[in-house]
């Protein structure tokens, strides 16, 4: 699986570069490297800079209530119309962006985090250790994801923190797999039978051989994540179980325009374009950055 | 083999009784008192105690435990509070609406997947290999109760093609039950107008719900078939001069499928989690729907009910599919 | 937006009624007919929809029903909506009157000089779909059975009667007669309310019983034997019920009649507004506003707008931050009513005259009436010691509430506070209201509506604004512990007062204090019912009090 990672370490000679240098730099050629990769990595850009700008872009306050404005067609005003309480729709699908990211991104720390440790440890205990973890592991694989994060959410009362603890008890046992999987691999080579003859610490061995080659491929698993993520929030809060308002979730923004979609077409519209687009990026992202680092499915070129 | 199914098999059980363990507490830490949810918002105290005593509710939470365990092994799911009927009566309402609906839609969805796969792995690196994927992710993306809302509106309500909503006209009446599929049982009673009606019924939500499943299979199956195409078997008889076409269907394909029953397997966990969505969308009456209404009402034994189904049917399609990998492929050995 | 709950407990005597002719003894024909009086709709010459299902059915689309058929414990419109098709009572009432009464199962009735005795004479010939012939026996079981029972509805009847046992008297098979012990002027318009009076086969109740606790209660979870025009004939939890005729109905099938009834459960209004207009359904309930509008201009359909009894207000806790009356008064102050019903609720909710609904008996048309004012609600809140940036919390259900927190929590934010809004599934959130919790628990208002048993001043406020009916004291729905000893006596007294100018004069007074001086909620509105029919459905009548659910035997296709 080290044939994952030969994709990020690529040495060159000279002196190292800064590290956002490098990261510019791989991800120019990752967006070179197919016109699908580009979209992608533009899109996910656009996405990232409406959750960080995105209150600065709004033209109004996402929450401002003018109940006289009520469910107004797209305006030079209001570019994309006004919800049933008078509310920006354009400001609040920005402002949406940045919640939306921002979960994601608390969601896979945490599951990422505790994967990654309980993966990490199961793999190298071995023996007991070992079994009990990956039973755990088993367990809540068998969950239905939606079903499992929405009694959660039910039992902790509907709202994005609960959202995030559900999601977050949903994904962590891939990655402690996917680490786990990673480490056995490792214990078996001969430099790190060699570094363990010499007597190395566990932790050293962690550091230096075991995070370089798991991290592609943790980032990969990240940013196909992402996408399912963002979809599962939405759901949860379209079904009710998430953000409560008024809160601009996508999904939460939805379920109120599922009454209005007959005739006010642009309150569904927006919000579920951005989350589309959004979850479509990321899955873009992720799917590319696959391929692009297992040189066994590269392109032809 | 028979070591690696019996370790299986323990594990399977022990997966199974960690997940009555979870949702069981999970579930009695819930808010929402159960037992005023059973005797109604204006019993009062005499009616509640009653109620508690006569559920077992004013036991310790662990004995409760106990004996839900033990009615369970004797297939006993209890009593649902919101529908006052057995939780293994109501499954057997809705499950049929449930398998019928995700049958056909993995079927579609892997038929056309596969199909988007191979193509995009034939066509590898071109345009066409470009455009399968775009559609394969556009599958997994679109949110499914954004798309619902929309067909809903332009194919139902605007251009009235296809129906929205129940498994069957209004005032249709079910065709007498063999299997609960309405598709089935109409054939079987010689119902063609109520197979139609099921049919078209089940046009939005199998669509639906099979467009994830298209893109998840179309991005497994074109991965896995590149990957083979670089084994030495193929790489042989290519050699040998077999024709490209045949290579393709008899090795690479052959191969390539691995991995897309595995998916398969995953499928089923993944669908669950639509199958909640959509069929609450579409007001689907299967239990993607009761398990929507059970949590949001706290209904415990639903709940429970519920996914200890789907946990079982998870486990043992993951257990076939293991099966099934060995048989597949004689290489693969289990210590 | 719709209130599940059609309820009352109620205690003593009802005096006051808006119309003294409850006690006329009606034509002895034995088969007076459903109200066929009023009828609010337009001319049959209008166009209809295209039909997509058998003319002979009748499609419902309501958001949720519930199955309950114990007419001890089923108190919920959305159980009533069904069993209105399958049982009947002694009496009803007539046609959009709140207090005139008409015979169903009693084809006639007498009182003695002081009321205090009430004699019913049972319509001969009548049998439950199991054939079990109706009796007055039969009557005095069944009435026995729900007020000793206590499921919930006991109260209704059983306010009246303490001793059931003892106090309902078989006279002879088709007479049956109440000892009240006391003068109760009317009756027969308690036993004309929706709940608690209903007549279940015996049957149900003696062959399926698994014990004094239970007497068939669980077995009528899902089962239901009754007298009325309808059979109970499939029954598919959160999907559909589906009623069909019952062939031996005592008030027979000449004239036209549905043959089949189906109530689908369609929680999305956007749904129902697109299966009435493609023709799939018949009746639906009433959608978003905006759909209202719509609806009210398309001649295929009519909408109800009638003005019925049913008050919508947010209920205010007594406790933390909105203990001091003048921190409640500065709610009052807050809400924005005009914008709200306006420009929200686009006139299907008509501003409320204080904390009753105005064809409530004694209802002062003058009560003090706040006007929206931020500055003045700061004040009180300063008066009040609210510290600004204070957070309230807002409770509501799925589907109702939620529009009035928004708007609620746009104006606290103007007076410098914030509102958490807290949404609950129905159960849930009926459990909250009606459970006894530590104040750090408990939401500081509730969005909630409830409309009368019968139409009765104490009927209505006792339950809501007594301190007696608080949830550390009962189940019932003072859910903000509202506690004012000057209310609680005009209640209490309200049951026994028989001189009607008092009446009016003491809930005058209650009025005053509940809506100005000690406020108990913020009075939003009064609902009008919405519900839209196609056009060629003929036959309905509004009622003030059988609120948002069908006489399935008087609708019919014109």
């Amino acid at each position: 699986m080290s044939a994952l990672a030969a994709g990020l370490d690529e040495p060159r000679a000279g002196r190292p570069q800064p590290r956002w240098r490098r990261i510019i730099r791989t991800s120019w050629r990752f967006s070179r490297a197919s016109p699908l990769n580009l979209v992608a990595s533009a899109l996910v850009l656009l996405v990232v800079v409406a959750a960080v700008l995105g209150p600065l872009l709004s033209p109004h306050p996402p929450d401002a209530m003018t109940l006289t404005e009520r469910l107004r067609a797209p305006s030079a005003a209001h570019p994309f119309g006004t919800d049933d309480f008078g509310r920006d729709l354009l400001s609040r699908v920005l402002t949406g962006a940045r919640i939306s990211v921002e979960v994601a991104l608390v969601v896979l720390s945490l599951s990422v985090a505790t994967g990654t440790i309980l993966g990490a440890v199961a793999g190298l205990a071995g023996g007991i250790v070992d079994e009990v973890i990956m039973r755990i592991t088993d367990l809540f694989l068998a969950f239905p994801v939606l079903i499992l994060a929405a009694a959660i959410a039910a039992t902790l009362g509907g709202n994005l923190t609960t959202t995030m603890i559900a999601l977050a008890a949903v994904y962590w046992p891939w990655y402690a797999r996917l680490v786990r999987g990673q480490v056995l691999s490792l214990r078996e080579r001969e430099y790190v039978l060699a570094a363990r003859t010499f007597g190395a610490e566990p932790a050293w061995l962690i550091r230096v051989h075991l995070l370089p080659n798991v991290l592609p491929l943790i980032i990969v698993q990240v940013s196909l994540d992402v996408g399912y993520v963002i979809l599962a929030t939405s759901s949860l809060s379209f079904l009710g179980l998430g953000a409560q308002p008024p809160t601009p979730e996508w999904g939460a923004m939805l379920t109120d325009a599922r009454a209005y979609v007959r005739d006010s077409w642009w309150f569904a519209t927006f919000p579920g374009l951005a989350l589309a687009i959004t979850v479509f990026a990321f899955n873009l992202l992720g799917d590319g950055l696959r391929d692009w680092l297992d040189p066994r499915l590269r392109g032809r070129a | 083999m028979g070591r690696f199914l019996a370790r299986r098999l323990i594990f399977s059980v022990f997966v199974l009784w960690g997940v009555t363990v979870i949702t069981f507490f999970l579930a009695r830490v819930a808010p929402g008192d159960p037992a005023r949810l059973i005797a109604g918002p204006h019993a009062n105290a005499a009616a509640l105690a009653n109620v508690r005593s006569l559920y077992g509710l004013d036991q310790p939470v662990i004995a409760q435990y106990v004996r839900y365990l033990g009615d369970l092994l004797h297939g006993d799911l209890g009593m649902s509070f919101l529908t006052r009927r057995p939780v293994t009566t109501d499954l057997g309402t809705y499950l049929p609406a449930t398998l019928e609906l995700t049958a056909i839609s993995l079927a579609f969805g892997a038929a056309i997947g596969i199909g988007l796969g191979v193509l995009a792995a034939l066509r590898h690196g071109t345009a066409i290999d470009g455009l399968s994927r775009f559609v394969a992710i556009s599958g997994l993306s679109l949110p499914a109760f954004w798309l619902a809302m929309f067909l809903q509106l332009v194919v139902y309500s605007r251009l009235q093609l296809l129906p929205f909503g129940g498994r069957l006209d209004t005032g249709m009446t079910a065709p007498p039950f063999h299997t609960g599929l309405m598709t089935v049982d109409s054939l079987l009673a010689g119902q063609a107008a109520t197979f139609v009606a099921a049919v078209r019924h089940l046009v939005l939500p199998v669509f639906t719900l099979s467009l994830a499943e298209i893109g998840l299979m179309a991005r497994v199956v074109r991965t896995s078939m590149l990957e083979t195409t670089g084994e030495d078997y193929v790489r042989t008889a290519r050699a040998k001069g077999l024709r490209e076409r045949r290579v393709v269907l008899r090795h690479t394909l052959r191969n390539a499928l691995l991995p897309a029953v595995t998916v398969l397997g995953l499928e089923a966990a993944l669908l669950a989690g639509g199958v909640f969505v959509v069929e609450t969308v579409f007001a689907w009456p299967g239990v993607g729907r009761y398990a929507y209404d059970a949590i949001r009402a706290t209904d415990y034994n639903a709940i429970m009910g519920v996914t200890v189904v789907i946990a079982v049917a998870y486990v043992t399609i993951n257990l076939l599919v293991d099966i099934a990998y060995v048989a597949l492929d004689p290489r693969i050995r289990y210590s | 937006m719709v209130r599940r709950l059609l309820a009352l407990m109620t205690s003593a005597i009802l005096v006051f009624a808006a119309c003294g002719t409850g006690e006329t003894t009606p034509s002895p024909t034995g088969t007076a007919g459903p109200g066929t009086s009023v009828a609010s709709q337009p001319p049959a010459t209008q166009a209809s929809a295209p039909l997509i299902h058998d003319k002979d059915t009748l499609v419902v689309a309501v958001d949720a029903f519930n199955g309950d058929f114990d007419p001890a414990s089923a108190y919920v419109l959305s159980e009533a909506l069904i069993w209105r098709g399958i049982y009947e009572g002694l009496v009803r009432l007539k046609g959009d009157s709140a207090s005139e009464v008409e015979p169903l199962l009693a084809d006639t009735w007498d009182t003695n000089g002081d009321k205090s005795t009430w004699t019913f004479h049972l319509h001969p010939g009548v049998t439950f779909t199991d054939g079990t012939p109706l009796t007055a026996d039969v009557v005095r079981t069944n009435y026995v059975r729900t007020i000793t029972i206590a499921l919930g509805t006991n109260f209704i009847l059983g306010s009246f009667l303490t001793d059931p046992a003892k106090q309902i008297v078989v006279v002879d098979p088709m007479t049956v007669r109440f000892d009240l012990g006391t003068p109760v002027p009317h009756f027969d318009l308690v036993l004309a309310a929706q709940n608690g009076t209903q007549i279940v086969s015996p049957k149900a109740y003696s062959d399926h019983s698994t014990g004094p606790t239970d007497q068939g209660h669980e077995w009528l979870a899902t089962h239901a034997i009754g007298t009325g025009p309808y059979i109970l004939d499939t029954f598919s939890p959160g999907d559909q019920v589906v009623l069909t005729q019952n062939p031996k109905y005592w008030r027979g099938w000449t004239g036209s009649h549905f043959k089949k009834i189906i109530i689908r459960s369609i929680p999305e209004t956007a749904t129902r507004r697109q299966l009435l207009e493609t023709g799939e359904v018949d009746i639906s309930y009433a959608g978003t506003p905006e759909d209202t509008a719509a609806l009210r201009a398309d001649p295929k359909f009519f909408v109800g707008d009638f003005k019925n009894l049913d008050m919508t207000y947010i209920m205010l806790g007594t406790y933390g931050p909105l203990a001091k009356p003048a921190a409640r008064q500065a709610m009052n102050y807050l809400f924005p009513y005009d914008d709200f019903l306006n420009n929200v609720q686009k006139g299907t909710l008509a501003r409320a005259n204080g904390v009753f609904p105005d064809a409530l008996a004694t209802h002062d048309q003058s009560v003090f009436k706040y006007t929206t004012d931020v500055d003045t609600a700061k004040g009180l809140f300063a008066t009040a010691g609210v510290a600004p940036g204070t957070e309230f919390t807002y409770e509501y259900y799925t589907g109702f509430g939620k529009e009035a927190g928004l708007v609620l929590q746009q104006q606290l934010e103007k007076a410098g506070m914030k509102l958490k809004l807290i949404e609950k599934e129905y159960s849930a959130y009926n459990a909250d209201l009606t459970t006894d919790r530590p104040v750090a628990e408990r939401a500081n208002m509730y969005y909630w509506g409830w409309w009368p048993d019968y139409n009765a001043p104490s009927n209505f406020s006792w339950i809501l604004l007594n301190s007696d009916a608080a949830p550390d004291k009962c189940a019932c729905y003072n859910s903000g512990y509202y506690k004012n000893a000057e209310v609680d006596k005009i209640i209490n007294d309200g049951f026994t007062q028989t001189d009607d100018t008092k009446l009016v004069d003491s809930f005058k007074r209650l009025q005053e204090i509940s809506v100005h001086e000690d406020p108990a909620w913020i009075p939003v509105g009064q609902q009008l019912d919405d519900t839209y029919f196609r056009s060629d459905i003929k036959g309905q009548v509004f009622s003030p009090l059988y609120i948002l659910t069908w006489d399935y035997y008087a609708l019919s296709r014109g």
